[in-house]
């Protein structure tokens, strides 16, 4: 009993910090029906503003990850208007090599500023357990996250609800061309599209890397994104609640199929993912919450 | 601005300007290694880049990689990054076969090329169900999955796990190839022989690796002169169409199922050609080479050389093989500090050389230089042939291409002719070209 | 319309002046007070010559350089030249290592060697440049590297050079170029084959012999009975601790591999946990060594636990996560960065920040402590008759007999051709101690004494 409440904690610990990420690519592909492969380094840089500010600059800590959300933000909202904005939304090929150029430059940039030594980030909740037996520990992390994701995921889905921003940006992703029709103009909102997730991929960051047993070094996001992509694409990827449920699934999955089932070797925790996507996707081609393609002939 | 120059087609012209360039061509690739045998370096600065045979021989490895990645996502619009993964099958494979039950190297293919072609398939049955960017993400997770599988306990005493496998025989050039009289030749021409060639006569060792070179190459020239006859044939059209417009293919007849998972076999029988030859040019395979490092820079050759293009695959090949060795090799810059030249320079490169060239260059290099070529020349149809209509579809487009018509009839038919080292392909349908390297006014329905 | 456009330039130029600002970081010292210390003298050849077969000074035909070591000339390349990489001031060496990619941690390697080689007296009148390419771990990089530098600038020997299927992939080359191939900066036990790769040896204390003394130190410290658990990076590196573990005389009740890309080990340890062993050996390497550590330490399980030593540094492994690495227990081969009290350790600091690298950050450190090792081998060869050539370079890394000053206490380097292959043999367990208050690093506590199996380990197939 213990080990499997135990297995089951550290599923819903890793899928929370999956999820969180993978909302973020989902909010780029709702916008702009693409996948930001700079997404996760992009996250990466504001995890790394956050650490400035607060370890160097001596800023308390949540205000620190605001902060570094918001320059993430600035930052996103310049890329997208010198990087993405020249080229037609509709044509995907440019900006897939331009999201993958960004990944690459970002990543070794990274590297050579801060190098790869591992860092200690600041801790974002107390350490030590809500609730534990024996091996099987509930942390405060783990709820800390938790709550946080369902926080982001319910704030998120009133802004695009209830708020005109919000319509704009629903418009843009549904019709592109209609939308400009309506008045709707689509560089600010992609604009908006694109800061928004930067600043939610920041604090998908600093979660991360705010786990006691992890450490802050340029390497973590790209070890991370694919299994935040496998979630999203799990969910779903134009569903944010789905992101949610992709990486709550893809946790549970690593730990507790993997740590039970003997035959599958620990170290294959990937290839389980990737397995649990196919089957998943054979059934539902558009992830689990994922909306119907409608082909147009 | 001055008018291109129209060159009629059928004229000797015509033919000068067909085929000088795949005669200079093929002077390069023959006279090659004989010039990257010495590994000539040049220095910039304080750098120096090196030009070695062991790294152009890995970059024609890679060509035919790119070409099966290109074949799937430029001609058939599947978006599968995983060709990584059948590159480590392939390589895997002739590594165990080579050196566990000593088959020759060549010999592996009879294995390599159809479990490939299987497996291939295989993969590509789920690819009928799961379409973009999630079928983008699973093969990618596959991609990345390959290494760890290599590692498996029960496949180790195959695959050498973790350690990586030497393969224990070297491809030795045969006596009866003329190495040392070609280089001798080379060496020979007036004025730039001995400065590029050397002094003639190669030793042991760098025969050897000659020699590997000309036996990738062959193998590289088959595979693109296979790729170049599937994509110009019937069932090449069909696959051409399927990526164009899916339901108006099924709707015309073509068998969409089968072309798709044809061709996701196609394109990892041409991957596991890669892994093979990747084992003949450096003789070693390790799990990590064919993880999900390779599958990115696979995509990134593709692009920089120009998706929907075969030719776009040698250029591929050389970029990712290059770029990272040279950025490497750069040692100072004015103006930037040193610290920010240690590290992965490489990959920094390759990502500004993506975002620059989607600028300036999207569709990639190869587009770039067809855009470059059809401002000077171009090819103009024969108004004596057109019989019928008199309707000379102008040449006036980036790609230069245009349609034809032969003799009466009102049915417009596509010129099937050879592929023009210029690129410049008769007829549109092989063509891919993307939306952005268009002309406005050839603007598509929507 | 100007004016946001104006603004939003702004905003990026902010954000990136911010990130510039990131990169005055890494240069900050750790403040550590210099003391006066002595200049230990940099002569550390020592005695050397030990076992030479008295065939002395000769380079050609077939030579015995040290015990079942046998070079032959003649199956040198005809234009080899023993002593290619030499000019009357300088000794050309070369490594490749990983500068970017995934282990782009050890890329200060060979700057830290180069802290050291600018600093020591030069050897029979050379200094030392050290030539380095990147190769991002990959073997193929690794041997186009080493193929491009035998043509262009051909190094008097190659060292250090780090990953073991790099290695691999490049030893019968260098074999075969009669290249000498010092110190494998990889644990990999296949080095030590002199009879079959004289011009080839490995430079770390080997992974075997590591976890076999973590097998003998747990049956005579801990307990015959006690319960080990085991945790290994699914790579060369890991696995060569697997498999000496499992067949050492120990009770293993669980083991586990993880992914060496995985965001964490968290699940893993778990696992681990769940057997409620008494010893938990952690194989590992890079990222995974603190969250394994933090993870076992925040967890109800309390076993003790032994750490692979390439996860020595203080400063990298431990201190981020002080103090769960409390009580943690490494197989030391080297005084620590951190011992300031050691004249040879400020020695090394002082020829670090000479050059402008942080002694605490990353492997510059290690670069230091193979530079010893090197200046060493090259001084005893330089004694030789003959002078500095390259077969006087193999009769001294074969016949090896020299103290490293920032290995242990009483440690030994010796090599006596096939009847011990291997340099590095000598290890002391130490203990972890996290920083006292004020302190800013933890430092290590001896455990009992130097375990030496000096020329115990013989060599690879005799």
């Amino acid at each position: 009993m213990e080990l499997f409440l135990a297995r089951l904690f550290d599923g819903l610990s890793s899928g929370a910090t999956y999820a969180v990420i993978a909302v973020a690519l989902v909010l780029i592909y709702k916008a702009t029906t693409l996948i930001n492969f700079a997404q996760g380094e992009l996250a990466m840089l504001g995890s790394f503003f956050a650490y400035i500010l607060a370890i160097e600059q001596g800023i308390p800590l949540y205000l620190a990850i605001v902060l570094a959300m918001l320059l993430s933000a600035v930052l996103a909202a310049g890329m997208e208007r010198v990087l993405i904005r020249p080229f037609d939304p509709a044509d995907h090929l440019p900006l897939v090599i331009i999201t993958l150029g960004l990944f690459l430059v970002i990543n070794a940039v990274a590297g050579m500023i801060w190098g790869f030594d591992p860092r200690s980030f600041p801790r974002m909740f107390p350490e030590g357990d809500v609730w534990s037996m024996g091996i099987a520990r509930l942390r405060w992390y783990t709820v800390g996250t938790m709550a946080t994701v369902l926080i982001l995921l319910v704030l998120l889905t009133l802004l695009l609800k209830k708020t005109k921003v919000g319509l704009a940006f629903r418009a843009v992703s549904s019709n592109l061309e209609s939308s400009g029709l309506v008045g709707v103009r689509a560089g600010p909102t992609l604009q908006f599209g694109w800061m928004l997730a930067t600043a939610v991929g920041t604090l998908a960051g600093a979660l991360f890397v705010a786990d006691p047993f992890r450490q802050l070094d340029p390497t973590w996001a790209q070890r991370v994104l694919i299994f935040a992509a496998a979630a999203a694409v799990l969910g779903g990827l134009d569903s944010l609640w789905g992101a949610l449920a992709g990486g709550i699934i893809l946790g549970l999955v690593e730990s507790m199929v993997v740590g039970y089932v003997d035959w599958i070797p620990n170290q294959m925790g990937l290839a389980a993912a990737v397995v649990t996507i196919i089957i998943v996707l054979l059934i539902r081609p558009n992830g689990l919450f994922g909306s119907k393609a409608v082909e147009r002939v | 601005m001055s008018e291109p120059r129209h060159i009629t087609e059928g004229t000797t012209a015509h033919k000068v300007y067909r085929w000088v360039p795949w005669a200079i061509f093929a002077f390069v690739a023959l006279s090659a290694p004989f010039w990257a045998v010495h590994t000539p370096a040049f220095s910039i600065g304080e750098s120096t880049l090196t030009f070695s045979l062991g790294n152009l021989n890995h970059a024609v490895a890679y060509m035919v990689g790119v070409l099966g990645l290109g074949i799937l996502v430029g001609y058939n619009g599947q978006i599968s990054l995983g060709n990584s993964f059948f590159m480590g099958i392939g390589g895997y494979l002739t590594a165990t076969l080579v050196t566990d039950d000593g088959w020759s190297y060549l010999a592996t293919l009879l294995v390599v090329l159809p479990v490939c072609f299987i497996v291939g398939m295989l993969v590509g049955l789920p690819a009928l169900r799961i379409k973009g960017l999630y079928l983008a993400l699973t093969t990618l997770g596959l991609a990345a999955v390959f290494p760890s599988i290599v590692r498996m306990e029960q496949l180790r005493d195959r695959t050498g796990g973790a350690n990586g496998k030497r393969i224990e025989s070297d491809l030795d050039a045969p006596d009866w190839v003329p190495l040392d009289t070609m280089s001798d030749v080379l060496s020979g021409i007036p004025l730039v022989g001995e400065w590029a060639f050397g002094e003639g006569g190669v030793s042991g060792r760098e025969a050897d690796a000659i020699w590997v070179y000309f036996l990738l190459a062959v193998l590289t020239i088959a595979a693109f002169w296979v790729a170049r006859n599937l994509i110009y044939s019937r069932p090449g059209r069909s696959i051409i169409a399927i990526r164009d417009n899916e339901t108006g293919a099924a709707v015309n007849g073509v068998n969409v199922p089968m072309t798709k998972t044809l061709t996701f076999g196609f394109s990892a029988m041409l991957g596991g050609l890669s892994g093979t030859m990747y084992a003949m040019a450096i003789g070693f395979v390790a799990p990590d080479v064919f993880g999900i490092n390779l599958a990115i820079f696979l995509i990134v050759g593709l692009v920089v050389g120009g998706v929907g293009t075969l030719s776009g695959a040698v250029i591929g090949g050389i970029v990712i093989v290059f770029v990272p060795v040279w950025a490497a090799q750069i040692q100072s810059v004015p103006g930037v500090p040193e610290r920010f030249l240690r590290g992965p320079t490489g990959t920094f490169f390759l990502g500004v050389l993506l975002i620059i060239l989607t600028f300036f260059l999207p569709g990639g290099i190869v587009y770039g230089v067809r855009k470059i070529r059809a401002r000077f020349v171009q090819v103009v149809p024969d108004r004596e042939v057109a019989g019928g209509d008199e309707i000379v579809v102008a040449a006036g487009d980036a790609t230069g291409g245009k349609m034809s018509r032969h003799g009466g009839g009102s049915a417009l038919e596509v010129d099937e002719d050879v592929l023009d080292p210029d690129g410049t392909e008769h007829g549109a349908a092989p063509d891919a070209v993307p939306a952005s390297a268009q002309q406005p006014n050839q603007g598509e329905p929507t | 319309m100007r004016a946001s456009r104006l603004w939003r330039i702004f905003a990026v130029l902010l954000a990136l002046s911010l990130v510039a600002a990131a990169c005055g970081d890494d240069d900050d010292d750790t403040g550590t007070a210099t003391d006066d210390t002595e200049d230990t003298a940099d002569d550390d050849g020592g005695d050397d010559d030990g076992e030479d077969d008295g065939d002395g000074g000769e380079v050609e035909g077939e030579i015995e350089v040290a015990e079942g070591t046998v070079i032959n000339t003649d199956d040198c390349p005809s234009d080899w030249d023993p002593e290619a990489g030499l000019t009357d001031d300088e000794i050309t060496l070369f490594m490749s290592l990983p500068e970017s990619g995934p282990v782009a941690a050890l890329g200060g390697l060979d700057d830290g060697m180069r802290a050291w080689f600018d600093q020591m007296e030069p050897i029979d009148g050379r200094t030392i440049d050290l030539v380095s390419a990147d190769d991002a771990y990959d073997p193929a990089r690794t041997l186009s590297n080493v193929e491009d530098v035998l043509e262009t600038n051909e190094p008097f020997a190659m060292t250090y050079m780090i990953g073991t299927p790099n290695v691999l992939a490049i030893r019968d080359l260098t074999g075969d170029e009669c290249m000498p191939m010092l110190f494998n900066s990889t644990g990999f036990p296949a080095w030590g084959d002199p009879a079959n790769y004289p011009w080839t040896i490995g430079g770390l204390l080997g992974y075997n012999t590591e976890a076999d003394l973590w097998c003998t130190y747990i049956a005579e410290e801990i307990g015959e009975d006690a319960t080990v658990a085991a945790l290994y990076m699914d790579n060369d590196f890991g696995l060569a601790y697997e498999e000496t573990i499992s067949e050492c005389d120990i009770d293993l009740v669980e083991s586990v591999r993880h992914d060496p890309a995985a965001p964490d080990v968290t699940s893993e340890i778990t696992t681990l946990a769940a057997s409620d062993a008494d010893v938990v050996v952690l194989g590992t390497t890079g990222a995974p060594c603190p969250q394994a550590m933090a993870a076992i330490a925040q967890s109800s399980w309390q076993p003790q636990v032994i750490l692979s030593n390439t996860c020595q540094g203080i400063a990298t492994y431990f201190a981020p996560i002080d103090p769960a690495g409390e009580g943690v227990l490494v197989a030391a081969t080297a005084k620590e960065a951190g011992e300031l009290d050691d004249p040879d350790v400020m020695e090394a600091r002082e020829a670090l920040e000479e050059a402008g690298l942080n002694p605490d950050e990353g492997s510059f450190y290690t670069g230091v402590i193979f530079g010893h090792t090197v200046e060493n081998v090259l001084r005893a060869a330089a004694e030789m008759e003959g002078g500095l050539n390259r077969i006087n370079l193999m009769r001294a890394t074969w016949n090896a007999d020299f103290t490293n000053p920032l290995g242990l206490e009483g440690g030994t380097y010796q090599t006596n051709g096939t009847s011990d292959a291997y340099l590095v043999e000598a290890a002391q367990f130490v203990r972890y101690v996290p920083p006292a208050e004020g302190e800013e690093l933890g430092r290590y506590e001896p455990v009992g004494d130097i375990i030496n199996i000096e020329g115990e380990t013989g060599s690879v197939g005799g």
